[in-house]
């Protein structure tokens, strides 16, 4: 019985939740002039069509955009999951007298809004040639510190049995980070790296901002040239959306399963 | 003499073992230092001044730190910034920890559930914004449709100031709650097995399974989600700059969305800038009070 | 799974390498040639192919196809010179454009709305047109005079008006026919034309059709139809040379009053975020809109609908108004500025014609008075309506002043503080701006 509630409230907020993006599909296939926010002329699904994909494949670079927004999105994933899990290595496992103070300052990173920083990193990244260029994007997304601090959550949850176990092996620091603690973060790791690749997927306003050619823009930025400034093609907005959602969902998809991967504990005697 | 030396080479130790570690922090505080840390310094610099579009004007010294303080606005936007952190950090932290219990039990085709969940976190801030403006619409909004259709009254939840802060809410919820769940969903699976098996065969029920087991196994996580959450929603800017203008009026505006006015649309950058630096004070402060709070728990 | 876990990390970390080598090979490229200017530059020395300009523009959906169709023709039509567009539309453009033109990274061309350049023009970093136009033939008499006008600063001209843009009554004509308000000639029968006299109709309006709503109000964008009224009335934002705000008085409390009533008697919905929609969708009557919407609501099959230059409820005709023009940074080298010249000087007297279908009036005098173009729908309304628009006050303060003021109005609006208080603070900040 109480199983029976649970699967139905799972299913209830799973529709809940679908609700808002079944929306956005079905207004992304209207054709122009139907009126999204009319219910009847909405569930009539006769006039469904392609169009408004078609016309945005069509036009420019789309594809460029997505390349390069991929790139960068794996790029600084990878980038961010390597120096994140060293840095949390050296958090959780290690003491040194400065540790407290450069947690902290590590912290720190995620105070400052971009907003702020906008103009003074556009300085910055200018003089070191990086504007229109990938780096000059990738570069700036390593700095988010929540890695470190997740990774370094998950590393302090390990059995220290396990750790003294293979420091008798003599495992020493690298090894010992590398064979101990990155398999064991794994699950951990791939969460942290879904969240840097979104990040970057949908970020905005410094792409936009730091990149002037068509050939390095990322689809983020590039986007919102299918709005509209005052007349609003709902169903351009909502397939343009559409497409810039797909790739970043799959990357979940493909990855979800190693997020429940587990850490398999038993049999490990103390 | 001996005693000297032996010091010395202890000392000399130490600094070897010191350096090793931070070597191990060195990959990140080089991008952090150059693209962050150094942005935050110049941003400092610029805060000093009258500067604009066409760069620095004149040296103010700290007199745009003085205006700022002296300003109604700087302290109801910094309002407006905690009174959404207490609404929405709760409602997101326990929203997330339910739907990862529920999706971490053996039931058909969890995945699905796990990736319907997690779907909207994948959407950009604009596009999740647009979709909700539309469903919360006062006039031909879907929500008001469905509340009609059960005879029940409709709302302005945009522009009556009862209901915007919840409708920023709960379309936040609906967008971030998957990655909450995710990290809840991993912090989960640490938990050994064999300490739930334990519990079983001494007959615990599932609450207090839940309260001895589960819960302070994800205390660790559950600290860094708080911890995040609460800075995250500090810097709310996206939603109330799209969906509610800051409105009705300036109810929904939070500092954020100030400072981003004062530098983008009124061209005063020396002033943001210290708006900026005002604000990183604070949340140093309200970080520092939470680790303590946090840490207390733990002992 | 944990030799899996390392396959997968290892095929990652070689992919990203392979992808990271193809990365860095194509952008030392571009670093090696140093940018597209000087590469440009040397080719226009050496007159070896065409010179080619990198054009900014903020026009999206729609406007962006016109926008987009003019630089084709124009690059079909001639073969010196190629423009490069890049279409930026957002909120934020502005923000790219001013870290553009203050770091010289930066296009060659770029839109720029007319009452934006003015601390460009400040800061130096816009370059003055007059002898590039001089040397690509192009002559500013061509151009409208209030738009040539609004470009001067310092008896110089900085920018090409390509248009001006402003609000129109759009009134939906089966509505008002179902009213019995509409004349014969098709247009609404307003009747009295002052602010009693235009709550009378709408009043009547929401009797005769208690589910319409008798006037849409741009509450989101709220600066636009008070500026509209308040102009009418003859008010100013600034004093005469701009030194002073000149806002705080009994026409700017008139107009807000009006306003407030009209949301207090239902005859306006204050809740409403897509006005424009609401007209569009047949739901609202008469409607102050842009005259971007042209082509959106007459090109709507069900919608039937008119447009007539906003009524002097007010007194006068005067109504808020702006202008896209095209800006040329100062570090642009003397080839492309006379490159861009010639581009603007296509976009005035041949481009105008497409750019005119998307509703803006196009700057150029001879487009105007074209039959092609007063065949569009309503069109000698919008060139009549364009002779009364006001422009904003010539102050490189200016968007501070506007943030300020809308942020006010939002206030006003939405009851957290009275006109009286309201028209206080924005005099206050105002003045507090402009003494900076």
């Amino acid at each position: 019985m109480k199983k029976a509630v649970v699967n139905l409230s799972a299913i209830g907020f799973a529709l809940l939740f679908l609700l808002p993006l079944v929306w956005m599909i079905v207004v992304s296939l209207k054709p122009d002039g139907v009126s999204a926010t009319n219910v009847r002329d909405w569930v009539d699904f006769s006039d469904l069509t392609l169009d408004n994909y078609r016309k945005i494949f069509n036009s420019s670079g789309i594809l460029k955009w997505m390349l390069n927004s991929f790139l960068i999105g794996t790029i600084t994933t990878v980038i961010s999951l390597l120096i994140s899990s060293l840095g949390a290595f050296a958090f959780s496992q290690k003491r040194f007298r400065t540790k407290v103070v450069l947690y902290v300052f590590v912290a720190s990173g995620l105070l400052i809004p971009v907003e702020a920083l906008l103009i003074p990193l556009y300085d910055t990244v200018l003089h070191l040639q990086l504007l229109d260029n990938m780096w000059g994007i990738i570069l700036p997304g390593l700095t988010n510190p929540l890695g470190i601090m997740l990774l370094k959550q998950f590393m302090d949850g390990i059995p220290q049995n396990y750790v003294e176990a293979a420091r008798l092996d003599g495992c020493r620091d690298f090894r010992l980070w590398r064979s101990v603690f990155v398999p064991l973060t794994s699950s951990a790791m791939v969460s942290v790296g879904i969240f840097y690749f979104i990040l970057s997927w949908n970020n905005f306003i410094w792409p936009y901002i730091a990149i002037t050619s068509e050939e390095h823009m990322v689809l983020a930025a590039a986007l919102p040239t299918f709005l509209s400034n005052n007349t609003l093609l709902v169903n351009n907005i909502m397939a343009a959306s559409a497409i810039a959602a797909i790739p970043a969902m799959a990357v979940f998809i493909v990855l979800q399963k190693n997020i429940v991967q587990g850490v398999a504990m038993t049999g490990i005697k103390g | 003499m001996l005693h000297d030396s032996v010091a010395k080479r202890r000392s000399l130790k130490a600094l070897a073992a010191e350096l090793s570690a931070i070597a191990f922090l060195v990959p990140f505080l080089v991008p952090f230092l150059v693209f962050y840390v150094w942005p935050v310094v110049k941003g400092g610099w610029m805060s000093l001044h009258v500067w604009g579009v066409a760069g620095k004007q004149r040296f103010v010294g700290l007199d745009n730190y003085a205006k700022i303080l002296r300003d109604d606005n700087f302290y109801a936007n910094l309002w407006h910034s905690f009174y959404f952190v207490l609404i929405f950090v709760p409602l997101v932290i326990v929203f997330g920890l339910v739907l990862a219990l529920l999706v971490n039990r053996k039931m058909p085709m969890r995945a699905l559930f796990r990736s319907v969940y997690f779907l909207p976190y994948v959407l950009s801030v604009s596009i999740v914004c647009f979709i909700w403006m539309r469903m919360l619409d006062s006039g031909s909004g879907l929500v008001n449709s469905i509340l009609a259709a059960f005879g029940l009254p409709g709302a302005n939840w945009l522009t009556d100031p009862d209901w915007a802060w919840w409708s920023i809410a709960i379309t936040t919820v609906w967008w971030t709650v998957g990655f909450v769940m995710v990290l809840f969903l991993a912090g989960l699976q640490e938990i050994p097995v064999e300490f739930y098996e334990a519990a079983n065969i001494d007959g615990a029920n599932s609450y207090q399974r839940f309260r001895h087991i589960t819960l302070p196994g994800l205390s660790g996580v559950m600290r860094v989600q708080i911890f995040y959450q609460v800075i995250a929603s500090l810097k709310l800017f996206g939603q109330v700059h799209i969906m509610t203008q800051g409105g009705p009026g300036d109810t929904t505006n939070t500092f954020v969305r100030y400072i981003y006015l004062t530098g983008f649309k009124k061209d005063l950058f020396g002033l943001a800038s210290a708006q900026s630096l005002l604000f990183c004070l604070i949340m140093l402060i309200i970080t520092a009070a939470q680790y303590r709070f946090m840490n207390k728990r733990e002992d | 799974m944990k030799p899996g876990k390392w396959l997968q990390t290892t095929m990652v970390l070689t992919l990203a390498a392979v992808m990271l080598l193809a990365g860095c090979g194509s952008n030392s490229n571009e670093e090696g040639s140093g940018g597209t200017t000087t590469s440009a530059a040397e080719t226009a020395e050496t007159n070896s192919g065409p010179v080619e300009i990198t054009y900014w523009n903020l026009f999206g959906g729609g406007e962006g196809d016109f926008a987009d169709q003019i630089v084709k023709n124009f690059n079909d039509s001639q073969s010196e010179i190629v423009v490069k567009a890049l279409r930026l539309e957002s909120n934020e453009y502005y923000a790219k454009l001013g870290t553009a033109l203050a770091s010289g990274k930066g296009p060659d061309v770029a839109i720029a709305h007319v009452d934006k350049i003015a601390p460009f023009v400040k800061a130096n970093q816009l370059a003055a047109l007059d002898e590039p136009a001089a040397k690509a033939g192009f002559d500013y008499a061509d151009v409208t005079d209030s738009n040539a006008q609004s470009v001067v600063y310092d008896g110089k001209h900085y920018a090409v008006p390509i248009d001006t843009h402003f609000h129109m009554l759009y009134y939906n004509k089966d509505l008002l026919d179902k009213a019995g308000l509409l004349t014969a000639d098709g247009l609404p029968n307003l009747g009295d034309v002052s602010p009693e006299g235009f709550k009378n109709f709408l009043t009547e309006l929401k009797n005769k059709l208690p589910d319409i709503e008798p006037f849409a109000v741009n509450v989101p964008y709220f600066h636009e139809p008070f500026y509209n009224l308040y102009y009418e009335a003859g008010g100013d934002l600034l004093n005469a040379d701009n030194t002073q705000a000149a806002i705080n008085n009994d026409k700017a409390l008139q107009v807000l009053n009006f306003y407030l009533d009209l949301f207090d008697s239902k005859l306006s919905d204050v809740n409403d975020k897509t006005p424009w929609q609401t007209f569009h969708d047949g739901k609202a009557a008469l409607w102050f809109g842009g005259v971007w919407e042209a082509g959106w609501h007459f090109g709507e099959q069900n919608l039937n609908v008119g447009a007539m230059p906003l009524p002097p409820i007010f007194g006068s005709e005067q109504h808020w108004g702006s202008s896209h023009t095209l800006v040329v940074p100062a570090y642009v080298d003397p080839a492309k500025q006379e490159a861009a010249l010639k581009f603007a000087k296509y976009y005035i007297l041949e481009g105008g014609k497409i750019w005119g279908q998307a509703g803006h009036v196009p700057a150029g005098k001879a487009v105007v008075s074209s039959d092609e173009y007063k065949n569009l729908p309503y069109r000698k309304y919008f060139i009549e309506a364009q002779k009364t628009v006001k422009f904003a006050p010539k102050t490189d303060k200016y968007n501070a002043i506007d943030t300020s003021i809308q942020e006010v109005l939002q206030n006003i609006v939405f009851k957290k503080v009275t006109p009286q208080e309201g028209l206080g603070i924005m005099e206050k900040e105002i003045n507090d701006i402009l003494a900076n």
